[in-house]
């Protein structure tokens, strides 16, 4: 194609005379532009001109690509026209192309004679306009994000896309100083907000992404009636020196994925509570049961209490254990806003209790709080199978026990069928660790610590109500173990120890025994300084604690209630939190415990049970 | 983003904290890493390292730390000719959001925020390194095969 015949395929000189386009013909000069080349650059006064006849240009400014040309086309010719007007994009050759090239005095020479190409120009420039104008107006239309621009005084410009109006309500926004849209009625966080934005613009020599980071990255606001999630994003805008001189703010809308990331979590909550039922139902009901308790428990001590005075110490102590329980079984279960609002009346009782009215008077709020608390935790049994809770309740014969029950009692020999009842009902010794390795590791996280659980020993089967005595109350040496026994990971290391903790129960079923230890390696216990404090506590019976030290067996005052308690209001180690209550229960299941411990290597608990004669029925209230 | 011959040095009072960090270098392929204990310490380890040809490219500083603080190595550092250009990442705790203000206003050249994770001390060199580019300060990090002397960054063409 000649350059004349090229001319006329050029729109804006489609009104051209033959003489006047062999004019400008006379100066055009084939050129052969090689694949990724560039014709002209972003910034530069032009030297020529370019029309493209064949191939294609990408267009480029600032890196991003604004797009693409593959038809007949002029560049750069307004920077030949005009003086001290550079070259407004980039254009690279993306593939070979053939372009005319038109030198920039050829081309002045000839607007000078030929008045019709400015018009051509002026037409070619407000279309060009039009269509950049309808394509910016698109990309905000479809991107998530609303854009604002914002001065360095953190108020907006004249530059906003309609999504920001929409966000945060206010039309028009500019001038509005986005702190304090972003924190309503919140002066000092304003400010703050504020101070950090100045420090974009001045160079402190850190990455902007540092500055950015410490500005708030998501805000909930109400606007119009709507309350939304909103994240920000900053993107700094530079000069010609890249110093900063405003900052675009991309402005989107996370209320959906925010709504859906909590309702996904609730429902992880409720398959994990769900999950934990099903694995240890047993362990379910020992929790409704407690809840019932600490109900009833409260409610006594409400009934007593009047106005700002400290409870009766030792209803607060019966109840404090049962609290501590409770927390211990919620947070098996996950459930967390049971197990805080139970840590709540924990903290107040024991504010109370030392004498802070403040918490006595606030105690009646934080029972409404653990009841209401609970109340939801029962409702969790209507996620169970019916015929299944009926199953977990009571008793399953299977149907060759059935049939020896049924042949023992048509002979009149009770002893053998209340023998195949027993046994019926008897429980699987290690269940009462099943939990204990998702509990580990739940508390590990929480505590920032690592451990692991080992179970030796031949396990077997014991009576229901040893079972269910035991299981309420060995969470209590668990959470000792990992919460004052272990160290976290670098106090470990520091000691040459292994990173991970390990926490050891050996278990044994004889013929009338059941034998126990729980054990870890973690700080252990000193028994002189423990004995050494109880000596110190006013709270305690000294004569027991000389009792103890005479019988030498000085661990005995870690078993003693006045002792964990205390110990717990003062600050000091809580070492022996709640293991008055397990000692309580094995003494009163008739057995035996003991502790052995090497400080800075190990803590054991040694517990031994009788298993010949279970607990009367009716006995010692329900085990 | 800084070469593998990149010369680090650690200060934090804890031992197993500096192993951490020390263990995420070493994934990001950072090998050469001395250490020390305490402000006063890591001053002199700056000072040997110099005069020995092989200085110090980068420090990570915990910020508590017992006698000289991270603020006042710091400050040491910045007031010392040789090493005041020195890319300064302090190590603070979670949520001291007045305590790195503090750090930015004293020039620290970035922060970490404990717990340290190995993606953002990669993001927060990565940031750092190109705050050097573009700012020009040329440190001549490592064995000097990488310049830190590139201009400000001209519109890049796709395809060349």
């Amino acid at each position: 194609m000649s350059a004349a015949d090229t001319l006329k395929n050029l729109a804006i000189m489609s009104d051209w005379t033959l003489e006047e386009r062999l004019m400008l013909a006379v100066s055009m000069q084939e050129v052969q532009v090689p694949a990724g080349t560039a014709l002209l650059s972003e910034g530069q006064q032009a030297e020529a001109a370019y029309i493209l006849c064949s191939g294609r240009l990408r267009v480029l400014s600032r890196g991003e690509i604004l797009g693409v040309v593959d038809t007949v086309a002029c560049f750069g010719e307004i920077s030949c026209l005009l003086p001290e007007t550079p070259v407004s994009a980039t254009l690279v050759a993306e593939t070979d192309c053939t372009a005319y090239r038109i030198p920039a005095q050829d081309l002045n020479a000839i607007a000078q004679r030929v008045p019709k190409l400015w018009r051509a120009l002026f037409l070619q420039m407000s279309d060009r306009l039009k269509r950049a104008n309808k394509r910016l107006a698109e990309i905000l239309e479809h991107s998530p994000q609303g854009f604002l621009k914002l001065d360095r005084n953190a108020e907006v410009t004249n530059e906003y896309s309609t999504k920001c109006i929409e966000y945060l309500g206010n039309n028009p926004l500019s001038g509005f100083s986005l702190p304090e849209l972003l924190h309503p009625g919140d002066a000092a966080s304003a400010a703050s907000w504020r101070s950090v934005f100045a420090m974009v613009f001045e160079d402190f020599g850190v990455p902007l992404s540092d500055l950015f980071d410490l500005l708030t990255p998501e805000a909930r606001i109400e606007a119009n009636g709507v309350l939304r999630d909103l994240r920000l994003q900053f993107h700094p805008i530079y000069d010609d020196d890249r110093r900063v001189v405003a900052v675009d703010i991309g402005i989107e809308d996370v209320t959906r994925e925010r709504e859906l990331e909590r309702a996904g979590e609730a429902e992880r909550g409720r398959q994990a509570t769900l999950g934990k039922i099903y694995q240890n139902p047993d362990s379910f009901f020992t929790l409704l049961r407690l809840i019932d308790e600490v109900d009833s428990l409260c409610e006594g001590m409400l009934a007593n209490l009047s106005g700002a005075a400290a409870p009766d110490a030792n209803e607060a102590a019966r109840l404090m254990r049962e609290l501590h329980s409770l927390k211990g079984f919620s947070g098996n279960f996950a459930l967390a806003a049971l197990r805080h609002a139970a840590h709540e009346v924990e903290t107040a009782l024991g504010r109370s209790i030392a004498g802070d009215a403040d918490a006595s008077a606030g105690l009646a709020a934080a029972f409404a709080a653990l009841r209401s608390a609970g109340a939801e935790g029962r409702l969790l049994k209507g996620l169970i199978d019916p015929s299944l809770v009926q199953r977990l309740e009571g008793v399953v014969l299977v149907p060759a026990q059935l049939e020896a029950m049924r042949a023992a009692l048509a002979a009149g020999d009770t002893v053998t069928a209340s023998r195949v009842l027993l046994a019926s009902e008897a429980m699987d010794v290690k269940q009462l660790f099943a939990c204990w390795p998702t509990d580990i590791e739940r508390l590990c996280a929480e505590l920032g610590k690592a451990a692991r659980l080992e179970v030796y020993g031949s396990g077997g089967m014991v009576p229901k109500p040893v079972f269910m005595a035991l299981d309420r109350v060995l969470v209590h040496a668990l959470n000792n173990a990992l919460d004052h026994g272990l160290e976290d990971m670098e106090t470990r290391i520091c000691a040459e120890k292994a990173p991970e903790g390990v926490i050891s129960v050996m278990v044994e079923v004889g013929s009338d025994m059941l034998s126990l230890q729980i054990a870890d390696d973690g700080r252990g216990s000193d028994f002189s300084s423990v004995v050494a404090s109880a000596r110190n506590n006013p709270a305690l019976d000294q004569a027991s604690v000389d009792a103890a030290v005479a019988a030498g067996e000085p661990w005995r005052v870690l078993l003693m209630p006045g002792f964990s308690t205390a110990g717990r209001l003062t600050g000091l180690s809580g070492r022996g939190v709640g293991l008055d209550a397990l000692a309580g229960t094995i003494a009163k299941l008739g057995g035996q415990i003991s502790i052995d411990s090497t400080p800075g290597q190990s803590f054991m608990l040694s517990c031994k049970v009788p298993l010949a004669t279970p607990a009367p029925a009716g006995g010692e209230g329900s085990l | 983003m800084f070469p593998q011959t990149t010369l680090f040095l650690l200060v934090d009072d804890m031992e197993p904290l500096r192993r951490v960090v020390r263990a995420m270098l070493k994934n990001l392929g950072y090998t050469n890493v001395v250490e020390a204990s305490s402000g006063q310490l890591a001053a002199q380890v700056l000072e040997k390292t110099f005069l020995i040809g092989r200085p110090v490219d980068v420090i990570l500083s915990d910020w508590q730390m017992p006698g000289m603080t991270g603020i006042e190595f710091l400050e040491l550092v910045r007031t010392t000719e040789q090493f005041a250009h020195l890319p300064f990442i302090m190590i603070t705790a979670e949520g001291q959001r007045e305590q790195i203000l503090a750090a930015i206003q004293a020039g620290v050249s970035s922060y970490l925020m404990k717990p340290i994770s190995p993606a953002v001390l990669e993001d927060k060199l990565k940031a750092v390194w190109l705050k050097m580019q573009q700012t020009g300060v040329a440190p001549g990090v490592g064995t000097g095969g990488a310049s830190a002397s590139a201009p400000a960054p001209a519109p890049t063409p796709v395809a060349t």
